[in-house]
């Protein structure tokens, strides 16, 4: 028995460790956010100065996005508005004028078909995809403030469940939720998605955590602090200017390189 | 029992317990010395370093699945890896990397033995799940 002791001290310490290391339990996934879309628009304008402000962007750093100037016949219509406001949600479209509330329309799924139809009858747009517009409108929650006043408009809000599906033809051409988008890929990036045998990914923005799949595997998780982006911005003059918004929005996108099926890419899960 | 194989279960019984008490305290990486490293203008890290206010950008390596770029104390960016989402990543860019040239002592080995192109993800494994470490590269401009 004594000349066994180092043996029994062994398989006893290997077993605390074994039973250390079988008793860890795995780590919990993170609390998930509410499933909504939620998009808030500000946007502020002063009939004096006959300036505008949306989303948090001047009306100078708008027009560098080619945002138009605004015509005298709407300044003098905003002149008479004190603000406006529209609320979408799942139930219903709510537009205030002036704090009086103008107009409601009480919707569901089922009403929406009936306006998704007269849309594809009447409007002579490409048809509507009706269960991509309801995985939209059934988690909607939108709204576009208007408000007169000189001060810059908040900042843009996108926290964003649903992820745009973004089609691109082995061509090349650029569709987003179905509808062309006027741009195309240029050949050396069709080229690099043909030598890598891309055909899906998927892409998304967390509040600086950018998640990325490449043809269904998981990659590692870049995240990127503000701090971060104004060294780069410093770095390489990029003048990218404020980027709080970037900072507090989620957004996602499903993209499809050729024929295939999306699938359901929900971000922030 | 022999002296040798009493040493032998001893040593191997205070590395368990070791490792045991390393396992218990959560597995923290375990600092390695700082590299610091100069760059010139013709660097392509020059102009990041000198857009810092301090001139110094640190690189931080944790096997645990973490790469930091930070700057005056500060996160920068971050990289977050296991190495299943490593090995996804190095498989989206071999195609784009050049072949191994089969003439050069790299490809004689891995040619003369096929598994040590599992080396490194091995390695990579070992670091992420049993023995952590913290390496940090110190890059300041000239």
């Amino acid at each position: 028995m004594k000349h066994n002791r180092p043996i029994l001290a062994f398989l006893l310490a290997l077993l605390i460790v074994l039973g250390v290391t079988f008793s860890q339990k795995p780590l919990s996934a993170t609390a998930q956010e509410g499933s909504t879309n939620q998009i808030y628009v500000d946007i502020t304008f002063d009939p004096k100065a006959k300036t505008y402000s949306i989303g948090g962007f001047s009306e100078a750093q708008l027009k560098q996005f080619g945002a138009p100037a605004l015509q005298d016949e709407i300044w003098d219509f905003l002149g008479a508005l004190q603000g406006a406001n529209l609320k979408v949600d799942s139930a219903k479209i709510d537009l205030t004028v002036d704090q009086a509330n103008l107009a409601t329309l009480n919707w569901n799924q089922k009403s929406r078909a009936l306006i998704y139809t007269l849309v594809d009858t009447y409007s002579g747009m490409p048809l509507i995809d009706q269960a991509r517009a309801e995985d939209w409108l059934s988690k909607a929650n939108i709204e576009f403030a208007l408000r007169k006043s000189p001060e810059i408009s908040k900042p843009l809000l996108l926290n964003l469940a649903t992820a745009f599906n973004v089609d691109i033809t082995k061509e090349g051409i650029v569709n987003v939720e179905g509808f062309n988008t006027g741009t195309s890929l240029t050949p050396e990036v069709i080229r690099i998605l043909e030598m890598g045998k891309i055909s899906n990914a998927a892409v998304c923005w967390d509040k600086g955590a950018l998640d990325a799949t490449i043809n269904g595997a998981k990659l590692p998780q870049l995240v990127i602090y503000s701090d971060g982006l104004s060294v780069l911005d410093r770095a390489f003059g990029l003048n990218i200017g404020d980027v709080q918004q970037l900072f507090q929005s989620k957004l996602g996108a499903s993209i499809l390189y050729g024929d295939g099926d999306h699938g359901a890419t929900q971000c922030g899960q | 029992m022999r002296p040798w194989l009493k040493i032998v279960f001893i040593t191997l019984g205070a590395m368990v317990v070791v490792y045991g008490a390393y396992l218990l305290s959560g597995r923290p990486a375990i600092p390695l010395p700082a590299y610091h490293m100069q760059v010139d203008s013709t660097n392509q890290l020059y102009p990041i370093v000198k857009a810092t206010e301090s001139g110094e950008v640190k690189l931080t390596l944790v096997t645990s699945g973490r790469i930091v770029a930070s700057a005056d104390g500060k996160e920068l960016a971050n990289i977050r890896y296991t190495p299943t989402t490593l090995q996804n990543a190095l498989d989206v860019v071999s195609p784009f990397m050049p072949p191994l040239d089969p003439e050069s002592s790299l490809g004689k080995l891995t040619n003369t033995l096929p598994f040590t192109r599992k080396v490194p993800m091995f390695l990579v494994e070992a670091l992420y799940h049993v023995v952590r470490f913290q390496f940090s590269v110190i890059v300041s401009a000239n």
